[in-house]
This record gives structure tokens, C-alpha cells and sequence, in this order.
């Protein structure tokens, strides 16, 4: 069963994504990469990375198509990736541009969020974004994440000098957000 | 450039110096400051086998070095420097180890400088960023003393004595460096 929201649903990924997955990386406003990639990677190089997933009972990442929960249009991409079972994981998202601003990203961060803490039991989660990126940081401080580190002038990008932003988002802290949800797994001090 | 100063050198690891590096790494008193790959929990005591495997993995990677620390004459085995520049080696990350029983001795001091002479006189580095626990106080004043200054802390970065503890990270920039006296700072050169 995907995983649903109020405005998009995140499913797997499939073959037929590829080519706009690839639109997104090549693309040096959607890439989400704290350092320019080239923008000439290709569908194959993509199918190849989808081909190189394993079935596995210990994945330590996840990745998720978001759809349109309306029409099932293709609208991004969310991931955790670098899972400490039971305790920590960073995510990542990345939205076309032409749904900038319908609040599709903060609801796929909030299903990928729910997830995470309800479903993987995690004590914290985290991100990474830059100095140069405040829809970035706006969105992830609408979920409950703060800026924990601030990297000076870590990231050269867009021909400018930004710090590496590290934020961050306790368990507790997600649970006080959201006082409909009860959080039953043992408190550790 | 000579990685050596009067009283050490540093020099890559071979498979042979596995009994003296495991002697050093089991002492409780580094557990949580062994640096040594998250594969391998921090307070459990290595085995010879484990050890010989980390050595084989730091000699396999790009884009990171790991050396021994031995001192001049007598070739004792004292600690490992590692440093890598895998996301970008504008901002590479360093970190100092010392067995326990040459703690305290400006050993540290004299590798930092040493490495830190070598990132910024002889690569592209422009951050140079460390990591260590927030219960590491000498690790702290250490930093303290080389002249990083705090980025930040990232929270719930583990759990120890019943505790969760922090992540402090610290970073020097290349005026920084440059403004402390370049290489001609490090005290014991």
C-alpha cells in the first residue's frame, strides 16, 4: 500500500519515472544537491541505478515517487537515505518546479516524517540544505526541523559561497507537533 | 611536503601494525574517540581479524587518508590521523587519534598541524571541519587550541552512560589558518 496524504501520495519507484527523475537531476534549480552536478545524466544511467536495487529485509534507505493525490500526476521525489535502525536517517526532497508552492513538498515531508518515527521508531531525524536555499530551510522549519549546524562557507554553488546547513528534528519534538498521534515506543533516558 | 616533525611521522598503515592498533583501540578510555568505521559499535572490543579488516578498508578508499602516527627512533605505534575530502575538497574533514598513554603530550598538536599544513598548502581546501562527541571535553579544548571554532551541534548524534549526546562540530577557514601563522604555528616544529 503507498503511503497517502492530503494533496500527494508517495509510491515505489518504477521504470517509467526515469526520464523524469532524470529532467529534475539535470536541471540545476531541482537537482537538490548541495554541489552542481553536470547536467547530462542520462535515462539509462538511471535505469541502471533503479536495476541495482536489491529485495532486502535491512534496506538502509528508501526512496518514493510523489504523485498527485488529485490525478495521479508525477510531482518529485522523497528519499531517507543513511538509516540507523531505530535511530537516525536524513532525509531529501525534490519537487518540479511547476508544483513549487502547492504545499505538495510539506505534505510528502510530512507522510515521509510519519513513517520514520511511527513506522521505523527513530529518535531523530535529520537534513542537509545550504545557506543558499531558503524554500529549503522554510520547508523543513514548517515540519519542526532546526538549524543545528551551520558549516561556514562550506558549499560553493550558483557561483556563490553558502555554509552547509545541518537541521535537525527529535522524535519528542515531532510527537509535540502532532498531539493526535501517541507515541508508544519506550522512552530511552 | 615531509609528514614528520623532531619527535614523530606519519606514515600509512600495513597489515602488521593490526596487533598494536587493536592494543590501542580496546582501551575503554578511547571508546567513543576511536574514529574507526560506524560498522563497528564503539565501547565493543575489536578482534584481530576486525582490526586487520579496518586497516585493509582504509588502505582501499579514494579521496581519504588514513596514516599511523609512530614515533621518531623508537617506531612506536601512538594513534592514526585520518582525513577526507569525498564530498568536496574545498571542505574536508580531519580527525586525531592518540592511545591513551601519549595523551597529553602535544602529540596531537604537532599531527593536526602537520595535516592541517597539508590541506591548506597543498590542496584547495577552504573549511576544514572536525567532529567529536559533546562529552569529549579534552577533544573539545583541543579544537579549542588548534583554533576551530564551534558550527554547531548536532543533537542525539548517539547514547552513552543512559545519556543521548550531541555531535559538536568545529571548522577553521583558510583566513583563519592563514591569519594564525600558517604552518609556522604548530608548537613542537
Amino acid at each position: 500500500m503507498a503511503l497517502g496524504g492530503k494533496l500527494v501520495i508517495l509510491r515505489e519507484e518504477q521504470p517509467e519515472d526515469m526520464p523524469r527523475l532524470i529532467a529534475l537531476r539535470n536541471d540545476l534549480e531541482t537537482q537538490a544537491w548541495s554541489k552542481t552536478l553536470p547536467p547530462d545524466y542520462t535515462d539509462n544511467m538511471s535505469l541502471k541505478r533503479f536495476e541495482a536495487r536489491e529485495m532486502s529485509f535491512d534496506p538502509m534507505e528508501g526512496r518514493f515517487i510523489i504523485i498527485s493525490r488529485e490525478n495521479g500526476e508525477f510531482a518529485g521525489s522523497i528519499s531517507y537515505t543513511g538509516l540507523h535502525p531505530r535511530w537516525s536517517a536524513t532525509i531529501g526532497v525534490v519537487i518540479i518546479k511547476k508544483f513549487w508552492g502547492t504545499g505538495f513538498a510539506l505534505d510528502a515531508q510530512e507522510i515521509l516524517l510519519k513513517f520514520l518515527f511511527a513506522e521505523l521508531g527513530l529518535r531523530v531525524v535529520r537534513l542537509y540544505t545550504h545557506g543558499g536555499n531558503p524554500r529549503a530551510v522554510g520547508l523543513a522549519q514548517k515540519s519542526g526541523f532546526k538549524v543545528s549546524v551551520r558549516q561556514r562557507e562550506a558549499i560553493f554553488k550558483n557561483g556563490e559561497l553558502y555554509d552547509n546547513l545541518v537541521m535537525d528534528l527529535l522524535r519528542e519534538e515531532y510527537f509535540e507537533l502532532h498531539p493526535k498521534l501517541v507515541d508508544n515506543l519506550p522512552a530511552l533516558p | 611536503m615531509n609528514f614528520q616533525t623532531e619527535q614523530l611521522k606519519l606514515r600509512p598503515f600495513e597489515p602488521e601494525d593490526a596487533p598494536a592498533l587493536r592494543a590501542y583501540l580496546n582501551h575503554p578510555k578511547l571508546s567513543g574517540r576511536r574514529y574507526v568505521p560506524h560498522g563497528f559499535p564503539e565501547e565493543v572490543p575489536l578482534s584481530l581479524n576486525q582490526v586487520e579488516g579496518i586497516i585493509k578498508n582504509w588502505g582501499e578508499k579514494e579521496s581519504e587518508a588514513h596514516l599511523a602516527i609512530e614515533l621518531s627512533g623508537k617506531g612506536d605505534l601512538i594513534g592514526h590521523v585520518e582525513f577526507e575530502w569525498r564530498w568536496d575538497p574545498q571542505a574536508p574533514w580531519i580527525s586525531v587519534v592518540i592511545s591513551r598513554q601519549y595523551q597529553r603530550q602535544g602529540y596531537g598538536t604537532q599531527v593536526a598541524n602537520l595535516i592541517l599544513e597539508y590541506l591548506f598548502e597543498y590542496t584547495p581546501a577552504h573549511n576544514v571541519s572536525g567532529w567529536m562527541a559533546d562529552w569529549n571535553k579534552a577533544g573539545r579544548a583541543f579544537a579549542d587550541k588548534m583554533g576551530f571554532k564551534e558550527s554547531g551541534r548536532s543533537r542525539r548524534e548517539g547514547y552513552r552512560e543512559g545519556s543521548y549526546f550531541d555531535g559538536i562540530l568545529v571548522d577553521m577557514l583558510r583566513p583563519e589558518y592563514k591569519a594564525r601563522g600558517g604552518f609556522n604555528y604548530g608548537a613542537g616544529r
